[in-house]
């Protein structure tokens, strides 16, 4: 089963927020613990990933900066930023808000 | 390793025009592609399969130019920026401030004041640019400002450049006028008018520079410039009084030109070091 476009391009925003949560990354790593976190099931056309990560910079929620890849090549580095761990505080809940309803509903549909 | 570098470059020569003015945008995709070729090869793959396949896998060129698009470059703020947006607003109002007994006299003195005025505030909106060019050059050493940022930095200097032409034309056209002191060896100027007209020109040249990169988020060569921009205004309007032999103390001195000319040829020469080259490596 894969999530569908829609689904995937709503949770992007908390996933990448709650990733740099954990500490600074870079666009492949981010898709690649997507990918390993959802057992393969979130799969982001890898393209799609950067447009998220830049419109994160420009409202100040993550700070890129350019460092080295092991192999010596330039490699784009990302962090949260204070508003950055608002906004991911503010999405927490948000989905937790959903994921309580929809439990409630399920939960009693299937009783 | 040579196939891979051939065809990711080809990649980036065919995304390049869909890409225009956000060259970091290529250099963190072409980043990623790097990353999936070199994963897929260390699995066994050919490198020519693994470029293809890591390309597929990114998404169509066209599709990601659409999608950042859609990503507006806001200006962000920056510190230095709103320094001198502040002193531009305090030196504007202690100049009029200065000049107001004499605009109020009429005539010549408010010609000679608005001469005064204009040259100083044009001068000093320089030498502001120039603040903010080295500011962005030192900040560059340790990492690399952001697309917000250079869209703050392009747009006060912008406007500032605008604001120094004029004010520095205004200036010399009045100064122009001015009959005392006229010596005359040169278009019927003395040599701080001269000055004066050699800097309105070289701001006409960094601004005529500033419109024709508008659509580009490189602003380095535009920063280099405006710190060679600050020399010019030093030795136009410093160095002029001083072959009129008019003393501003120190800051005229030869030995005070030539270490300011010094300094920012320094500065300038730190556009040729990568991006970040001073940030303190992990161990």
């Amino acid at each position: 089963m894969k999530l569908t476009k829609d689904l995937v391009g709503a949770s992007a925003v908390p996933l990448v927020l709650s990733i740099l949560a954990e500490g600074d990354s870079y666009g492949y790593a981010i898709i690649e613990r997507v990918k390993l976190l959802s057992d393969g099931k979130i799969a982001w056309t890898d393209g799609m990933l950067y447009p998220v990560l830049h419109r994160l910079e420009e409202q100040g929620a993550i700070r890129a900066r350019w460092g080295e890849s092991d192999a010596g090549r330039k490699r784009k580095y990302y962090s949260l930023c204070k508003a950055g761990k608002t906004v991911l505080a503010e999405q927490k809940e948000q989905w937790l808000v959903v994921q309580t309803t929809l439990g409630r509903l399920w939960g009693t549909a299937n009783v | 390793m040579s196939d891979i570098k051939t065809l990711i470059a080809a990649w980036r020569a065919s995304a390049a025009p869909l890409f225009r003015g956000r060259p970091e945008v290529l250099d963190e995709l072409e980043s990623h592609l790097w990353d999936e070729v070199d994963r897929r090869t260390a699995a066994g793959e050919a490198p020519a399969v693994a470029v293809q396949a890591a390309i597929a896998q990114l998404g169509r060129v066209e599709d990601l130019a659409s999608e950042f698009a859609k990503v507006p470059i806001v200006p962000r703020p920056w510190l230095p920026v709103r320094l001198v947006w502040v002193t531009t607003m305090l030196l504007t109002v202690f100049t009029m401030m200065m000049m107001l007994p004499r605009f109020s006299k009429g005539g010549l003195d408010s010609i000679l004041a608005g001469h005064v005025a204009g040259v100083m505030l044009g001068y000093l909106s320089c030498l502001l640019v120039g603040f903010l060019a080295t500011c962005f050059l030192v900040t560059r050493l340790f990492r690399e400002p952001g697309p917000g940022e250079r869209a703050t930095i392009r747009s006060a200097a912008t406007w500032l450049t605008a604001g120094a032409v004029v004010l520095t034309v205004v200036g010399v056209i009045l100064g122009s006028y001015c009959p005392f002191e006229k010596r005359g060896w040169c278009l019927g100027l003395d040599t701080r008018e001269v000055g004066g007209v050699v800097i309105a020109v070289w701001n006409a040249t960094i601004l005529a520079c500033f419109w024709s990169g508008r659509r580009s988020s490189q602003i380095l060569p535009l920063m280099v410039l405006q710190v060679a921009g600050s020399v010019v205004v030093v030795f136009g309007w410093l160095g002029a009084a001083r072959v009129e032999n008019h003393s501003y103390g120190y800051l005229n001195s030869i030995a005070a030109l030539v270490a300011f000319a010094a300094l920012s040829f320094a500065m300038c020469l730190t556009a040729l070091l990568p991006a970040g080259y001073l940030r303190p490596r992990k161990a």
